[in-house]
């Protein structure tokens, strides 16, 4: 295991990056396409999910001072099922960064570069991704560190900017109905539970001890800035129009007062947040892989990862599709990142293992 | 006059387990290996007999005509022979001559004194009578006394003693001390370093009158045996820093060390790095700044630049003089600095990923304006922007290296004649000549050269990401670099701290210059062993109702006091 060692604030402030890349993923309109005007409902709904969730993954973590998941999963529910829980999970963040990679590259290329190949753009944030790999943990959580007051300063900015906020927009309430407030939330949720690396990086940290109260505040920030740039778009535009179109927060930023045509420049800082999250999920599971594997480099595991992610990424033909895919992914990768810590869990306090108990103890 | 030294020699056999000793830690350690194989094969103690000695130092310092040996007989009853041996031009022969030649020779036969026969009372009679030096040191072996001449000192041996007395009068032609000639300032000292180092140190140790004030000397370079000094305070930096600076000097192994920019290149952290892990200063208050905040300081003999360690990024952008004005002022300066420093490497690139490919951010008029401005023009901006910054940079360059009349003429020549002929004649947009103009002007404000040079270099593959991505790729640009920076350490202290990671305190003196009683704690980034500068009231500001209680305090003048104190 190598030396990295972050804090905790350091850890969890990737949740602030990674959950402003929503306006960059298409599937962002299906919280106005599904929910209408009562997406906040769920949304807020999520992030009590969210602090739920810090609880499950660091009461499990706290248990296993100083290890990983992929070190603890096989001890706790033998290797037969330990090891392919563990892959499982590593898959989510891999193809987390695939998906990541393939949105940011369509937006782009959509809104600000209309004649570059969405290939030219990958390439580039192939190059920037496996710089951060290279770099480890110190130096994406230090980079992240430095993007956040930017990212949501930007949205403060077109929250401020924004020319038609109307009240009225929120109104009637629920005006889909209560049928589309659980895959919004679901989806939301999905979105937050990327926060169970910390059950990779766990052993990384310099003050554990702190984790539960840093942790939980930051999803709670995280969502609250979800919510944040949801009811921005809904006041701005409303949620009818807002779900016809791909990208709506990209209007808003298109017709606010303070610059003029100056969405360019909020995608300058967008593209840090993308930055941050494809390179924070492709090192994850690079660093998942070389905890099971020991022997095995994470340098050299991300840069075999990175060129698959970007082919799994191109897969999809157009953007609907890719859309189509992402959803369908959102949908499991819930279940999956929920069950597994749930399961480990469950396991070592039947088991007795880690912790205070005796288990603990004997190692 | 302080009490001579006297220095009893250290018996052979345990010279012997002490050099074996250091040859087991390395080779490097002791000054051992500065001499050459010649020189080793003599590493034994000196002889009794005169003669011998002369003629095997003669043979180790070779046929050098600047290499005196001057024979002498010390005028008193013994008549004993002796040789002064010493290198013309790099001793001071007048207190030579004073302090040792004329007691030894003429005011010696003067002294009835009974003939002293045995080494011990000719060693006593040489060291507590005769030789009225303030430094004097007894030396063995003959790399010793060959390591001492060539260091310049005048060494004095004396027929029957199988040791050499190494007289401390080095003495050569040096450079005042003069401004800094790189950073200037409004406010502040105005005393810079100059090429001794013994001249530096005491320039530094004048500002730091502290008993913990630590001064290690060094030796560095095989042949150039160059004196280097490390400076630090023995209760405030962390002793783990100290041994690391220490362990990184010592692993030099080169010939020369002629410059302390050889030193910097050996120690620093990343040497692929554009970005510069070491500071370097002429001013000695800079130094004397660092060594309070519980830097270590590097200072070597033939350069008028020292040294600091660790580094950060925030430690290159502030100037001197920001703490000696008031903050308020000084943090409006660093904001200005720092816009400067952005505007410097983003300028060119934003110039060239607005015009070609995001036309729309730029106001309807001006880009009208910069239209018009092109038209004729026949090359693309990007094309545009790489000659008037190749220009620029060559004649910066050529600027630096004239003699200053002529490069001021230079900097005209080049700012506007060719300038206004570029524009008159098609080549660039007077657009273009403003964005080089101020590119420039802004790489100027940047205090620290190394830096402003990094950024200098950067621009140009920035430029480039901007010419084909826009936007896109300066961003990807900017990540790279900012990608770099923060996971580059200098002696283990990230690059950009205190701003990633995040230490708050720290931030009082990064673009924001607190006022100076805010400034309570060191930064903490070095880890210093006492992390308080001051206590925690010490300015009349935050005392002010105690020093209005018990001090002087005016009260408003009475009508027609002024009057009256006229009329008597």
């Amino acid at each position: 295991m190598n030396q990295q060692q972050i804090t905790t604030r350091q850890a969890f402030l990737i949740m602030i990056s990674v959950l402003s890349t929503s306006v960059l993923q298409p599937s962002f309109r299906n919280f106005l396409r599904w929910a209408g005007n009562g997406g906040w409902l769920p949304l807020t709904l999520a992030i009590v999910f969210g602090v739920a969730y810090v609880w499950l993954l660091l009461s499990l973590a706290k248990r296993f001072p100083k290890q990983s998941v992929a070190e603890y999963s096989s001890r706790v529910l033998g290797p037969i099922v330990g090891y392919p829980l563990v892959v499982l999970l590593v898959a989510t963040f891999f193809l987390r960064g695939a998906f990541a990679l393939r949105n940011m590259s369509e937006f782009f290329v959509a809104a600000i570069l209309p004649e570059t190949p969405i290939s030219a753009v990958l390439i580039v944030m192939i190059v920037l991704v496996t710089y951060a790999i290279w770099s480890e943990l110190e130096g994406i959580v230090r980079f992240n560190e430095l993007a956040t007051p930017l990212i949501i300063g930007s949205f403060i900015l077109v929250f401020i900017g924004t020319t038609r906020l109307s009240i009225w927009n929120l109104l009637p309430v629920l005006n889909k109905g209560m049928h589309g407030l659980l895959p919004v939330f679901q989806s939301a949720s999905s979105d937050l539970a990327i926060v169970s690396y910390i059950l990779f990086i766990h052993p990384y940290l310099v003050d554990p001890q702190n984790a539960a109260r840093v942790g939980s505040r930051h999803i709670v920030n995280a969502g609250l800035l979800l919510l944040f740039i949801y009811m921005n778009t809904v006041l701005s535009l409303g949620s009818h129009i807002g779900a016809a179109l791909t990208w709506p927060y990209l209007v808003v930023t298109e017709n606010i007062w303070l610059v003029e045509r100056g969405e360019a420049l909020f995608m300058v800082i967008w593209t840090l947040a993308a930055f941050i999250k494809t390179s924070f999920c492709l090192y994850t599971a690079a660093l998942g892989i070389s905890q099971l594997i020991p022997k095995v480099s994470l340098k050299w595991v991300g840069i075999v990862l990175i060129p698959l992610a970007s082919y799994l990424a191109l897969i999809p033909d157009d953007l609907p599709s890719a859309v189509a895919a992402y959803v369908l992914f959102n949908k499991y990768t819930l279940f999956i990142e929920l069950a597994i810590p749930m399961v480990i869990l469950l396991f070592a306090i039947l088991r007795r293992m880690g912790g205070n108990s005796r288990e603990q103890t004997s190692n | 006059m302080g009490r001579r030294q006297t220095r009893y020699p250290i018996p052979v056999n345990e010279l012997a387990k002490k050099r074996k000793a250091g040859q087991a830690e390395g080779e490097h350690t002791d000054t051992k290996t500065t001499t050459s194989a010649v020189v080793e094969a003599y590493d034994r103690q000196i002889s009794r007999d005169i003669c011998e000695n002369v003629a095997i130092l003669e043979k180790l310092l070779g046929n050098s005509d600047d290499v005196i040996f001057r024979h002498i007989t010390i005028g008193n009853a013994n008549q004993l022979p002796a040789v002064f041996i010493l290198i013309d031009g790099l001793v001071d022969k007048d207190s030579l001559q004073e302090s040792v030649m004329t007691p030894l020779m003429l005011w010696a036969k003067e002294i009835e004194a009974p003939a002293v026969t045995t080494p011990e009372a000719i060693r006593h009679l040489m060291s507590e009578h005769f030789l009225s030096f303030l430094e004097v040191k007894e030396k063995l072996t003959y790399p010793e006394i060959v390591a001492d001449v060539l260091a310049a000192e005048a060494v004095l041996i004396v027929h029957g003693l199988n040791l050499a007395f190494v007289l401390g009068a080095k003495k050569w032609e040096h450079r005042a001390i003069s401004d800094p000639a790189t950073e200037n300032l409004v406010r502040g000292p105005r005393e810079g370093f100059n090429e001794l180092m013994k001249v530096n140190v005491a320039l530094v140790r004048r500002r730091v009158k502290d008993p913990q004030f630590r001064v290690k000397y060094l030796k560095l370079g095989k042949r150039s045996v160059t004196d280097c000094a490390l400076l630090y305070l023995e209760d405030v930096a962390n002793p783990v820093l100290v041994d690391e600076v220490k362990r990184r000097i010592d692993l030099i192994n080169i010939d020369g060390i002629l410059d302390s920019g050889y030193i910097e290149q050996f120690i620093q952290d990343t040497p692929y790095s554009p970005f510069p892990q070491v500071q370097y200063t002429e001013r000695p208050d800079r130094v004397a700044a660092a060594i309070l905040e519980g830097r270590v300081a590097i200072v070597s003999d033939g350069s008028p630049n020292a040294l600091i360690a660790p580094a950060t990024l925030t430690n290159f952008l502030p100037a001197p003089e920001d703490y000696y004005e008031r903050w308020l002022l000084m943090t409006a300066i660093r904001i200005v600095r720092t816009a400067s420093l952005l505007n410097s490497i983003l300028l060119p690139s934003l110039y060239i990923a607005f015009l070609n490919f995001h036309q729309e951010i730029i106001p309807s008029r001006l880009v009208l304006a910069i239209a018009g401005a092109r038209a004729g023009v026949p090359f693309s901006a990007v094309v545009e922007a790489f000659i008037m910054e190749f220009t620029f940079e060559l004649l910066r360059e050529a600027g630096i290296r004239l003699p200053a009349p002529i490069a001021s003429t230079i900097g005209i020549v080049g700012g506007i004649i060719i300038g206004q002929a570029a524009v008159s004649a098609g080549l660039v947009s007077p657009v273009m000549v403003i964005v080089v103009a101020l590119t420039a002007i802004g790489s100027f404000a940047i205090p620290s050269f190394n830096v402003a040079l990094s950024i200098r270099i950067l621009r140009f593959p920035l430029m480039l990401l901007s010419a084909m991505f826009g936007l896109y790729g300066l961003t990807a640009g900017g990540i790279l670099i900012v990608m770099h920076l923060v996971t580059l350490k200098s002696f283990g202290v990230p690059y950009l701290s205190p701003i990633a990671p995040l230490t708050l305190s720290g931030l009082t003196d990064t673009m924001v210059r607190a006022p100076a009683w805010q400034h309570r704690l060191r930064p903490l980034m070095f880890r210093p062993r006492n992390k308080y500068r001051s206590a925690p009231s010490t300015s009349y500001f935050q005392g002010k109702r105690a020093m209005h209680e018990h001090g002087f305090e005016v009260a408003p003048l009475a009508d027609g006091a002024a009057k009256e104190g006229s009329e008597t």
